[in-house]
């Protein structure tokens, strides 16, 4: 979520409420004779402040299953999920006396920080990650439509160049395509969905031996990379000297081509940037909780 | 949502008799149609299982008492009436109803006080009569202006259809009607007026009775016409007729072009037209004008051309004739000038200074003279001047004045700008030469026409170069029809897709949108349903299934028999086919259905904004919104 | 610009809304890290058994069931109770009239650094002597209100009001500077008379035969030569002096009954010394006559020694004595521990010279002096200032549990517990440290009514 005036009353909170957990701390440490400790009532009672924000934050994912009921708009959760999932940190030091105790709890704080961090670097990702996909993937589609998409411009690009060169044997996934989309066409001719196909021509023109041959060289395999990365597209330059003014603006939509596959693997990688750190943030915290509630319990217990 | 509803939602819920093909066939109104209707039985009156009501009612017969309201201006709805028994009376309102839309959700510091609050009350368009936001093209109706009496009441009789224009366009409902006795009404969905309107004998008198109607109930909702009398509205209505598309004088979409005799003033009933001039470089669009609009004022109003100024030498007035500046007036010895100094001047310089023309303002520069020039007194490097302004070049006093207006107004000025419709349009013409003979006899109209003509010029004519190139766009993307769409702020969207998750938890596992489409600037129009003012999508649907019930959403309820028209239709590909799973339903189910945005009709908000984590989704107005939003 | 009819021409439409391949890894890897969470409390359960559990180690003391843990919480979801304590350790009290009872997990708090268990925080003393309430009736014997050694109050001898309630005169400024010594020890030192028991807490208490008969011997002269007193109750003495004279009386008999003839040129005839007619009478008046020099009433005629030779020197008579009756010696008294409530050690303390804190006794000239150093002379080192202080923890001189009413722990051999122990700066090792005191009986902590035993 994008960090800006709209948070300021959450801000704000969170200063006052730090402030005040800090100035009580100061004061327990101060009173208490041997220390502070996680089983004081003062620690108790900072413990379980702490694991409520962290138990309320965590209640995001279980939110997010029940989108449409109105529990309060995803923009209050998301909020209240930073700012909290913030605040537990102050208060579960607190309680830990800034110790780590045993096992267990050494485990649990080494948990509880890599969540922590990992959720505030996804936090900063968020601050200009999307502006600069915005800025930089300008033909940006759907991340679960990138498969089907890039597979639509492979089979663009045969299009263009078998209306040239006529048709391609090598290039058998995206005849197959084509066929298939021509089918579904004319199963409903008045679909509005309907894209109009130039056929493969009949016969190469003389000139057009090297489009065909950068074709299947570079322009195709390029196309078809798998995974999808973001590595620049193949020179037409070239090519574009030596075109014929029949097939050159031809050329100029695989360019156009080439640098929308080019976008989609950028796309791919910001994407994974912008959601991958998710992997580590929210399943290591499903771990905290489970090893939070043995804590809770048997420290207690003892 | 399957909901099998009344035709038309009744505040009070009345029921009514669901007619058959037969029924309708014995109404005078409906003679000649029997045939279009046997075709149109199956869908268009097919009986449920086991039911003895047809299960989709196209036409219901209904009686109202005295003083029950059909329906309000302002709400929507996709019927029309005819009148059978009774009287009833039509009354427009004092303002033209704006659109309501549904903004931004405020603040989220709404705590979780409000649960489990999953259904609520759906929106209604009647309620929103103070909701003024207005998009492109739409002028505010008037509101500087006084209303001097109540609008005048319209008497419906029977075999009068009403209702039309919201039954055709889709348009809220122009006026409220109330029953003034005891009445019986037919209420026809559009396919069943559309068969009136295209086969039935009755065809010529409904579209002709449309017509006069339509330039009538125009007339009285502009606010323009207020203070004419009965008498001198209905001899405007005569001079008026109603333009479309199609109409002789309509060519390729032209209302006018530039630099025509301006002869005639127009109100646009629905659709848009874009105002513009050729220029060498381009096309120069002044502005889109939409439903309520007005315009061709050139006739009621002074000339734009700014009257020029006029140069007189006050100390030597024999020596310099006055002079009306062009576009460049040199002041000097030189015998280029255009103002020439005696020679014997040495303390004037050659080329002394210059007033030069420059989009319509003066400006005066000293050239570098030795003894300088004044302006009203002080010496200027360069200045701005106009009618009153003094200029001293060393001992010669000069004075700017307005030149005089041309007395005798030109017969029919030429039109400065061309009006073009962009889509379907209806517009009334009136007649320049009865228009201004009327408001010789009445002045209040010949003041409200000035005002209103002076409001428009400040609002299309001085939009800032910058404004017309956000309408442009706005235009490119067909946002000027839109009332109300999904946008999404790019900077803050993280592509998480929670949007399009709630919005088919909401839709029973079908999103009713895709989250991809145009840009502009940071934001992203969605392809979602963008509630146009004058819909492609429900034009001739054979079933009437795509409309909107009460309020600004479309909906499209379960009975569509998935011919995909709408889908086909609609210019953004906002629709989308999906398969129906196999339900019990009489006579074959069709497999595929249309599926579209409807607002969360039955939710308190849409799900799509409520359910964006990071705030990026919002459901706004996209033109006003995006002419005013920080496009980053 | 592409239009939005031409993107929805190039995306499938068939698949809202599939849960794409992130979701479904997530939900998977999220399960997993769920199982890890278990699995890793079941890895620490194997490993670690309940210790995994532990905010901070054992103490080294309780090391030995560190993985027991319901040795000590006993009760699930409750504090330790003292029971817990107690079935190894002795029940410890405070004070009778103790208005807010501690538990032991008040001072003794586990689970910090492995030597901390046994230090005890001034803090918790303060907790209840910085503001006390006592149920003694009267209030509290002590000062309300005790925080820091600073506010501590002056030592009860050294309060106005109190002095040397001894019965017995000693001039401490006399015996340092008496120039009447012999010359094999021309001075007296602190050391001559003062030096501490074996456990090096205490001073020894003076005893007569020790210090004292050196340089006053209690000689009567008998009939024959002079007869040491010992130094015993009056009744002691008389069966001593009975005896010594009849054992003077046989040994020397010519010269007592018979005197001497003048058997030699010169020699004068002496008489006999004592003309009684039988021993009994010869024991009864030589008695007599010795008890009367013995127990001659105190002159204070100075010098006092010239004046005064026995007893009464030093002792107080309690009335007067009839010729021929036992003298009464009021009991002396002399405190063998003068701060009750604390504990002090000289030996922690024999760096110093004897002076630097007694410096009164040089001077002093009465027995009533109380000659110990003021709680002012302890803060000189003892400050509140913590990088140079010698410590003003109360642990230091002052002991929680009061052992006076459990016999069992009185007689036991207490083992002194190593400063550093006390305040928490070192291990206990196994065998109690080179100052722990085992090898030697010494006495547990005296209590109050016990103080006056010594002679």
């Amino acid at each position: 979520m994008l960090i800006n005036s709209d948070h300021t009353p959450w801000l704000a909170a969170t200063v006052i409420v730090t402030s005040a957990a800090t100035a009580s701390y100061i004061y327990y440490v101060e009173v208490t004779p041997y220390g502070p400790s996680g089983g004081s009532w003062p620690g108790i009672a900072y413990g379980i402040i702490g694991t409520s924000f962290m138990v309320i934050a965590g209640l995001l994912a279980a939110r997010k299953k029940v989108r449409t009921w109105r529990l309060g708009s995803a923009q209050l959760w998301m909020k209240m999920h930073l700012w909290l999932g913030l605040l537990a940190v102050p208060f579960i030091l607190f309680h830990s006396g800034f110790r780590l105790g045993g096992p267990l709890t050494l485990t649990l704080m080494v948990l509880f920080t890599v969540v922590t961090l990992s959720g505030i670097f996804g936090l900063v990702l968020q601050q200009f990650l999307p502006t600069m996909m915005t800025a930089r993937v300008p033909l940006e589609t759907l991340r679960s439509q990138i498969d089907h998409v890039a597979a639509g411009l492979s089979a663009d690009a045969y299009e263009l160049v078998a209306s040239v060169v006529g048709p391609l044997a090598e290039a058998s996934e995206e005849q197959a395509r084509l066929a298939a989309e021509e089918e579904v066409q004319k199963a409903r001719p008045a679909n509005w969905k309907q894209i109009a196909r130039q056929r493969p021509a009949a016969t190469q023109p003389p000139d057009a031996g090297p489009l065909r041959e950068l074709y299947l060289t570079e322009v195709r395999p390029y196309l078809n990379r798998r995974p999808l990365d973001s590595r620049p597209g193949p020179d037409f330059r070239q090519l574009m000297i030596i075109a014929s003014d029949e097939w050159r603006g031809k050329v100029e939509k695989l360019v156009r081509i080439c640098e929308e596959s080019r976008q989609l693997g950028v796309q791919l990688r910001l994407h994974a940037w912008l959601h991958h750190w998710l992997f580590v943030h929210a399943p290591l915290s499903f771990t905290l909780f489970v090893l939070t509630a043995f804590h809770v319990v048997l420290a207690l217990r003892y | 949502m399957v909901r099998q509803e009344l035709v038309a939602r009744h505040p009070d819920g009345l029921p009514g008799k669901w007619l058959t093909p037969e029924d309708l066939a014995e109404l005078d109104f409906f003679k000649g149609t029997k045939r279009a209707f046997k075709i149109k039985t199956a869908t268009n009156f097919a009986p449920t299982a086991g039911k003895p009501e047809p299960g989709i009612k196209a036409a219901v017969r209904r009686e109202y008492q005295k003083g029950d309201v059909l329906f309000h201006a302002g709400d929507y709805g996709s019927t029309a009436f005819l009148l059978l028994e009774g009287t009833a009376l039509a009354t427009i309102p004092e303002r033209a109803q704006a659109v309501p839309v549904a903004g931004r959700t405020p603040r989220s510091l709404d705590f979780l006080g409000r649960m489990f609050g999953r259904r609520a009350r759906p929106t209604s368009g009647g309620d929103a009569a103070a909701a003024g936001r207005l998009g492109i093209g739409e002028v505010s109706a008037y509101a500087s202006l006084a209303c001097e009496a109540p609008p005048p009441e319209q008497l419906l009789r029977p075999g009068d259809v009403f209702g039309v224009d919201s039954c055709i366009n889709f348009y809220p409902r122009e006026a409220t009607v109330v029953a003034a006795e005891r009445c019986v009404v037919v209420e026809m969905l559009r396919s069943v007026l559309d068969t009136v309107r295209d086969a039935g004998s009755a065809s010529e008198q409904v579209n002709s009775r449309y017509r006069t109607a339509a330039i009538r109930w125009q007339l009285r909702q502009s606010g323009l016409f207020r203070s004419l009398s009965e008498e001198q509205l209905e001899r405007l209505a005569l001079a008026s007729e109603l333009l479309t598309n199609d109409s002789e004088a309509v060519r390729d979409d032209a209302i006018y072009g530039e630099g025509q005799p301006a002869d005639a003033f127009f109100l646009v009933r629905s659709g848009t037209v874009k105002l513009s001039q050729v220029k060498a470089g381009g096309e120069l669009i002044f502005g889109y004008l939409g439903r309520g609009s007005a315009f061709g004022f050139e006739n009621l109003l002074p000339s734009r051309e700014t009257p020029p100024l006029r140069l007189r030498c006050l100390s030597h007035p024999t020596l310099f004739p006055e002079l009306d500046l062009g576009a460049r007036t040199t002041f000097g010895r030189a015998a280029s000038c255009e103002v020439i100094f005696p020679r014997g001047e040495t303390g004037i310089g050659r080329k002394h200074c210059k007033i030069e023309e420059r989009d319509g303002e003066f400006y005066l520069t000293d050239l570098e003279s030795v003894n300088s020039t004044l302006l009203n007194g002080e010496r200027i490097q360069q200045a701005a001047i106009t009618a009153g302004d003094r200029i001293t070049v060393v001992d010669y006093l000069f004075e700017l004045t307005r030149a005089p207006r041309p007395t005798a107004a030109a017969a029919a000025p030429p039109r400065f700008a061309s009006a073009r419709a962009l889509d379907n349009v209806e517009i009334v013409r009136i007649d320049a030469a009865s228009l201004a003979s009327l408001a010789q006899e009445n002045p209040r109209l010949l003041e409200v026409l000035t005002e209103v003509g002076q409001q428009l010029e400040a609002a299309i004519y001085q939009r800032t170069s910058a404004q017309r190139s956000l309408d442009s766009e706005l235009v490119g993307l067909n946002l000027y029809n839109s009332q109300n769409t999904l946008l999404i702020d790019l900077d803050r969207c993280t592509r998480c897709d929670e949007c399009v998750k709630a919005c088919s938890d909401a839709h029973g596992g079908v999103a009713r949108f895709t989250r991809d489409g145009p840009r502009f600037g940071r934001y992203l129009v969605t392809m979602a349903c963008r509630s146009c003012t004058d819909p492609k999508c429900m034009i001739g649907c054979p079933v009437g299934s795509i409309r909107r019930r009460g309020s600004l959403e479309i909906q499209i309820e379960d009975w569509c028999i998935g011919c995909e028209r709408c889908a086909n239709q609609c210019p953004f590909g906002n629709i989308n086919m999906v398969e129906r799973p196999a339900l019990a339903a009489a006579a074959g189910p069709p497999s595929m259905q249309a599926t579209v945005c409807d607002l969360c009709a039955g939710y308190d908000r849409p799900n799509c904004v409520y359910a964006c984590p990071h705030d990026a989704a919002i459901r706004v107005n996209p033109s006003a919104f995006l002419s005013a939003a920080d496009l980053g | 610009m592409r239009s939005s009819k031409d993107l929805a021409k190039r995306l499938r439409f068939d698949r809202f809304p599939a849960l794409d391949t992130f979701r479904r890894r997530f939900f998977v890897v999220g399960a997993v890290a769920a199982l890890v969470g278990f699995g890793v409390w079941l890895g620490f359960t194997s490993l670690f058994g309940k210790r995994q559990y532990l905010p901070g180690p054992v103490s080294q003391n309780h090391a030995t069931f560190g993985a027991q843990c319901e040795n000590c919480h006993a009760i699930p979801f409750a504090s330790v109770q003292d029971e817990a304590c107690l079935h190894c350790h002795a029940t410890r009290t405070h004070s009778p009239f103790v208005a807010r009872d501690a538990a032991c997990r008040d001072c003794h708090v586990e689970h910090r650094r492995v030597e901390v268990f046994l230090s005890v925080s001034s803090r918790t003393c303060v907790d209840c002597h910085g503001s006390l309430e006592s149920k003694r009736p009267g209030g509290p014997a002590v000062q309300a209100s005790i925080t820091t050694f600073a506010a501590h109050p002056e030592f009860t001898p050294l309060r106005p009001g109190h002095h040397d309630e001894a019965a017995i005169r000693f001039n401490h400024k006399l015996h340092l500077t008496s120039d009447r010594m012999p010359p094999e020890q021309p001075r007296l030192v602190c050391a001559s008379c003062h030096l501490p028991q074996s456990d090096g807490k205490l001073m020894q208490p003076i005893v007569f035969e020790r210090h004292c008969r050196r340089c006053h011997p209690q000689q009567v002269p008998g009939p024959v030569g002079g007869i040491e007193a010992p130094h015993r109750d009056p009744a002691v003495i008389r069966d001593e002096l009975i005896a010594r004279l009849l054992v003077l009386g046989v040994d020397n008999a010519e010269t007592i009954f018979q005197g001497t003839q003048g058997t030699l040129p010169g020699i004068r005839p002496r008489p006999p010394i004592d003309d009684s007619r039988s021993l009994r009478e010869y024991q009864a008046k030589w008695v007599e006559k010795l008890e009367s020099q013995l127990y001659a009433p105190f002159d204070e005629r100075q010098p006092l020694l010239e004046h005064n030779k026995y007893c009464f020197l030093c002792h107080v008579q309690e009335g007067t004595r009839a010729p021929g009756e036992l003298a009464r010696v009021v009991k002396t008294n002399i405190p063998a521990r003068w701060l009750v409530r604390g504990e002090f050690s000289h030996r922690r303390h024999d760096t110093l010279r004897c002076q630097v804190c007694h410096a009164a006794s040089e001077g002093s000239e009465r027995t009533s002096d109380v000659n110990l150093p003021p709680r002012q002379l302890c803060q000189n080192c003892h400050t509140e200032d913590a990088t140079r202080s010698a410590g003003t923890a109360c642990m230091l001189c002052h002991f929680y549990h009061d052992t006076s009413k459990d016999a069992a722990l009185r007689a036991c051999r207490r083992m002194e517990l190593p400063l550093g122990l006390l305040i928490g700066n070192e291990l206990p090792s196994a065998h109690g440290g080179p100052e722990s005191a085992i090898a030697s009986p010494a006495p547990c902590t005296p209590t109050p009514s016990e103080l006056r035993s010594a002679d």
